[in-house]
C-alpha cells in the first residue's frame, strides 16, 4: 500500500522551483567550501615554500570568509535542502534515504571531521607551526571533498541508476554511469568557485598594496586552469545520461536548452577571462569584476542544476519513482482503484466547488499534477491546455506519456480523469458558480479505451539507459 | 512492550532505534549548551551586576560568547545523524508532521541562520562597546531564536505522534496542541539544557585556569552550581507533571517494564548531579566533583532520552514499521559506515592531538 502524504500548495510557484531555489544556493555554497579547502592547502604550501610572502595572510582572511559563509549558510542550507525535499516530495527523499542511509551516515562522519579540523585551524592556526596548520587544512580539504564524493553518488543515481535497477546493490547504484563525469565536473566547479571567491577576498585586503594583491590573484588563477577540461567532462556526462534526457537538454525542451545555454555561456565567459586575462596576459582583476565573475558562476551553477533536475523527467528517480511520487509498478493498480483511494486528506482552502466532481478533480490535480504544475500560475494547467478541445484534453491526458514523453502515465480511473478535465475547464473558465457534472457513460468508455491504448508503461524506454 | 528497551524489537528496528537515540543524545548535549548558554549570556548582558567587571565580561560569559558559534556549528552537524535515522525509524510520522507544519516548520532554517550570525556579533571584540539597548536586543533575539526552534521541534514531535488528527490538521491548517503539554516539554528541555551547559562550561572553566580555585573561577563555579541545580529542579518537576498529564497511553506498566532501568538511571543521574553541584557550591571548583556531575549528567541524559522515546513508542504503531526497517537494514553499506566511524573518530582525535602538541611546542 503506497503512503500518501499531505500536499502543500506553493502557488503561484510550482514546488519544483522552490526546491530548485534552495538547492542551487546550497550547491553553490557547498562547492565553494570544497574548493576552498583545496585552495587553502595550495596557499599554505606556497607560504611554507616561501613562494609568496603574502600567502599566510591570505589564508587567514580567506578562512574567516569560509567559516562565516560556508560553515553557517552552507551547513544550514544543507539541512534546509533536506526539509525542502520533504516538503516537495517525501517519497523521493524517503527512497534516497532508504537506499543510501549508510552512505549518508558515512558522509555525516566526514562532516564531523570537516567541522573539527576546520574550527581547530580557525582557532589555533596562529599558535601552530606550518606543518600542523597544513595537516589540519589537508584533513579539512579531504573531508569536504569526500562529502562531495558521497553526495555526488547519491544524486547521480537519481538520473542514472544503471545496473542498480537489476542488482539493487549499493555499490552499483553509487558508482552509477554518470558518477565519474559528474564528480570530476563538480570538483572543477568547486575549484573555480574557490578561485573566484579568492579574487574577491584579495580585493578586500586593503592592508596589501596592488602588487601584493596581484601576486595572490595570479596564484589563485592557477585553480581556474582545470576549467579547460570542462567541455570534455560535459560531453562525457551527456554521453552517459539516457538518450531521452539528452534529447530534451539538447533541444527537445526549449526551457532546458535555454538553461543549458546560460550555463555554458557563463562558464565560457569565466573560462575565457581566466585563461586569456589572468593566465596568459597576467592581468589584475578588481573587486567588481571578480564579483561579477562569481555571479556568472552562480548563474552557471543555477543553469546546470536546473538542467540536471529537469533531465530526470518524468521520474524523480529513474524507473523507480515518477515526479508525482507514483511508482511505475503502481500505475496499473491505481487505474483500477483510483489515485484517491489511499488519500485520506480532504481538499482544503476556501474554494467552493459547484459539485462534488470538481472537488474530486481538484484532489486528482493535487495528487498527480501539483508537484510540477499550478492551476494558473507557473507552468499552469489552464494556460498549457488553453487551446485544447474538450475531447482532445481527455485523450491527451489519458495518453499523457505519449502526448509528452517527459510526462508520467495517468494513474487513475476514467472517472478521476474526467473529474480532472472538468476541474481544469472550470478553473480556466474563472470558477463559475454553476457547473454541470459530466458523467456520460460514453465519454467514460472513450477515456477507458484511450487509457488502455496508452498502457501503463512510461513514455521513455528502459533500453536507452546505458 | 514486555522487555527493556531496545530488546523488545526485531533486530533492524532495535539497531535503528539505538542509533537514533545515541546520536540524538550527542546532539542534545550540544543543544543544551547552546540554549542555556545563550540564556545565560542574555541574563549576564541584561543584568551586568554592580562589580567592576560586568557579568558579560566575566570568565563564564566570556567563554560562552567565545565558544557558542562553534558549538552551534557542532550542534547542527551532530543533528544530521538523528535527522537521518528518524527518517528510517519513523518516516511516515516525521514526513507528515513536516508537511502539516509546512512553513511553520521550514522557518527554523532562517531563524537558525539569524541566530548564528548574531552569535558571531556577540563574540566580536566590538560587541561590548555597543549601547546597552542594542546589546540587550541582540542577546534576547538570540535566546528567543533558540527557544522558538525548540518550540518548533516540540510541535513537530507532538503532531507526528498524533496520527488520528492528521487529516483534520491538514484540512483546517490549525495545529491544535495542548498548551500544557507543550509548556511542560519545553520546561523539561530548558531545565535539562541548564544542566548540560553547567557540566560542559564547568570543564571549560577548569581548563581555562591553571588554578581553578582562583577567586573569579570559584565565583563562576558557584553560579554554575545554582544554574544547574535550578535547571535540574525545573526539569524534574516538569517531567513528572508531563508524565502525569500525558494522555498518550503512557501507562505506568509500560514504563515499569520497558524503561525501568532508564527511569532509575535518570533519577540517579539527577541526584548525583545535584549532590555534586551542591558540594561544589560549598567547596568551590573541584575536578573530582565536576567528573561526578558529568557522570550524573550522562546517566540522566541517557535515561531521559530513552524515556522520551518510550513516550513516542507508546503512541505510534511501531509494528507497522518493522518490515520497512528490515528492508532498510538489508541495504548494503553498514560496514562502510562502521569503518569510517572508527577512522574519522581517530582522525578527529589526531587533529586535537596535533593542536595540543603544536601549542605546547610554541
Amino acid at each position: 500500500m503506497p503512503e500518501v502524504y499531505p500536499v502543500n500548495d506553493f502557488s503561484p510557484l510550482m514546488p519544483g522551483l522552490v526546491m530548485g531555489g534552495v538547492a542551487i544556493v546550497h550547491v553553490f555554497l557547498a562547492q565553494f567550501a570544497v574548493g576552498g579547502g583545496m585552495l587553502l592547502c595550495y596557499f599554505q604550501w606556497l607560504a611554507m615554500q616561501g613562494r609568496n610572502p603574502f600567502a599566510r595572510q591570505f589564508v587567514d582572511g580567506y578562512f574567516k570568509v569560509l567559516v562565516l559563509i560556508s560553515f553557517v549558510l552552507g551547513a544550514l542550507t544543507g539541512v534546509g535542502i533536506w526539509f525542502t525535499a520533504i516538503q516537495i516530495s517525501p517519497a523521493t527523499i524517503g527512497a534516497m534515504v532508504h537506499n543510501f542511509h549508510w552512505l549518508w551516515a558515512t558522509e555525516w562522519t566526514f562532516f564531523c571531521v570537516e567541522i573539527a579540523s576546520g574550527y581547530l585551524f580557525y582557532r589555533y592556526h596562529r599558535r601552530l607551526g606550518d606543518r600542523a596548520s597544513m595537516t589540519l587544512l589537508t584533513v579539512y580539504a579531504i573531508a569536504s571533498w569526500v562529502s562531495l564524493f558521497i553526495i555526488n553518488g547519491i544524486l547521480s543515481w537519481q538520473l542514472t541508476p544503471g545496473r542498480w535497477l537489476e542488482t539493487k546493490s549499493v555499490a552499483d547504484g553509487f558508482f552509477n554511469p554518470s558518477f565519474w563525469p559528474s564528480l570530476l565536473f563538480r570538483t572543477i566547479v568547486s575549484l573555480t568557485l574557490a578561485a573566484l571567491a579568492a579574487c574577491v577576498v584579495v580585493n578586500t585586503m586593503s592592508e596589501l598594496n596592488r602588487q601584493a594583491r596581484w601576486s595572490l590573484i595570479q596564484r589563485a588563477a592557477h585553480l581556474l586552469l582545470p576549467m579547460v577540461a570542462m567541455p570534455v567532462l560535459g560531453i562525457w556526462y551527456l554521453a552517459e545520461i539516457p538518450a531521452d534526457s539528452r534529447g530534451w537538454i539538447l533541444g527537445g525542451s526549449p526551457a532546458m536548452m535555454l538553461f543549458l545555454s546560460i550555463s555554458i555561456a557563463a562558464s565560457l565567459a569565466i573560462g575565457a577571462y581566466a585563461l586569456i586575462g589572468l593566465v596568459l596576459r597576467k592581468l589584475y582583476i578588481n573587486g567588481a569584476t571578480a564579483t561579477l565573475l562569481l555571479l556568472l558562476a552562480f548563474g552557471a551553477t543555477a543553469g546546470g542544476e536546473f538542467v540536471r533536475e529537469g533531465a530526470r523527467k518524468p521520474f524523480s528517480i529513474r524507473h523507480v519513482l515518477y515526479s508525482n511520487s507514483i511508482r511505475p509498478d503502481e500505475v496499473a493498480r491505481l487505474r483500477k482503484v483510483g489515485c484517491l483511494a489511499d488519500d485520506p486528506y480532504p481538499w482544503r482552502g476556501d474554494t467552493e466547488f459547484p459539485n462534488e466532481q470538481l472537488e474530486q478533480g481538484a484532489r486528482v490535480y493535487r495528487r498527480l499534477c501539483s508537484i510540477c504544475h499550478t492551476v494558473d500560475g507557473v507552468n499552469g494547467l489552464a494556460e498549457l491546455t488553453a487551446t485544447w478541445e474538450l475531447d482532445q484534453m481527455r485523450m491527451n491526458i489519458a495518453k499523457l506519456q505519449h502526448t509528452k514523453a517527459f510526462m508520467p502515465p495517468f494513474a487513475g480511473t476514467p472517472q478521476e480523469l474526467e473529474s480532472l478535465v472538468q476541474f481544469i475547464q472550470w478553473s480556466s473558465a474563472g470558477g463559475e458558480t454553476h457547473w454541470e457534472t459530466s458523467n456520460n457513460p460514453k465519454t467514460l468508455a472513450r477515456i477507458q479505451k484511450w487509457l488502455e491504448e496508452a498502457g501503463t508503461q512510461p513514455g521513455v524506454s528502459k533500453r536507452n539507459h546505458r | 512492550m514486555d522487555s527493556t528497551f531496545p530488546v523488545g524489537f526485531p533486530m533492524p528496528t532495535a539497531l535503528y532505534l539505538v542509533l537514533y537515540v545515541a546520536t540524538f543524545i550527542i546532539h542534545q548535549a550540544l543543544v543544551g549548551y547552546v540554549v542555556a548558554g545563550s540564556l545565560y549570556v542574555a541574563w549576564a548582558t541584561i543584568a551586568p551586576g554592580r562589580g567592576d567587571t560586568p557579568r558579560a565580561e566575566q570568565p563564564l560569559a566570556s567563554a560562552l560568547r567565545d565558544w557558542l558559534p562553534f558549538v552551534l556549528s557542532a550542534t547542527i552537524t551532530a543533528g544530521v545523524a538523528p535527522l537521518l535515522f528518524i527518517q528510517i525509524v519513523y518516516p511516515r510520522h516525521f514526513y507528515t508532521a513536516n508537511l502539516l507544519l509546512s512553513w511553520r516548520w521550514m522557518i527554523v532554517i532562517p531563524v537558525l541562520i539569524t541566530a548564528f550570525y548574531l552569535l558571531y556579533l556577540i563574540k566580536g571584540a566590538t560587541f561590548s562597546k555597543w549601547s546597552y539597548q542594542v546589546r540587550a536586543a541582540v542577546v534576547l533575539a538570540v535566546a528567543a531564536c533558540f527557544l522558538f526552534v525548540g518550540f518548533c521541534w516540540t510541535a513537530n514531535h507532538l503532531v507526528a505522534n498524533n496520527e488520528s488528527a492528521w487529516p483534520e490538521v491538514y484540512a483546517s491548517g490549525n495545529v491544535s496542541l495542548s498548551a500544557t503539554l507543550v509548556a511542560l516539554r519545553m520546561l523539561v528541555w530548558v531545565g535539562g539544557a541548564c544542566a548540560s551547559m553547567a557540566v560542559i562550561a564547568g570543564w571549560q572553566l577548569a581548563a581555562q585556569s591553571g588554578s581553578p580555585s582562583s577567586q573569579p573561577i570559584a565565583v563562576e563555579i558557584r553560579r554554575l552550581a545554582r544554574f544547574s541545580l535550578g535547571g535540574l529542579a525545573l526539569a524534574s518537576a516538569a517531567a513528572t507533571a508531563y508524565l502525569l498529564q500525558s494522555d498518550q497511553a503512557v501507562s505506568l506498566s509500560t514504563l515499569r517494564v520497558f524503561a525501568l532501568p532508564y527511569v532509575v538511571a535518570a533519577v540517579i543521574g539527577v541526584l548525583v548531579q545535584a549532590a555534586a553541584w551542591a558540594m561544589q557550591w560549598r567547596l568551590g571548583m573541584n575536578r573530582r566533583l565536576l567528573a561526578m556531575a558529568s557522570f550524573g549528567y550522562i546517566l540522566a541524559l541517557v535515561g531521559a532520552s530513552v524515556l522520551r522515546e518510550t513516550v513516542r513508542l507508546a503512541s505510534v504503531d511501531i509494528a507497522e514499521l518493522y518490515q520497512r526497517n528490515a528492508d532498510a537494514a538489508a541495504v548494503g553499506g553498514f560496514s562502510v559506515f562502521l569503518v569510517f566511524v572508527v577512522l574519522n573518530v581517530a582522525v578527529i582525535t589526531g587533529c586535537i592531538w596535533i593542536v595540543q602538541k603544536g601549542i605546547r611546542k610554541l
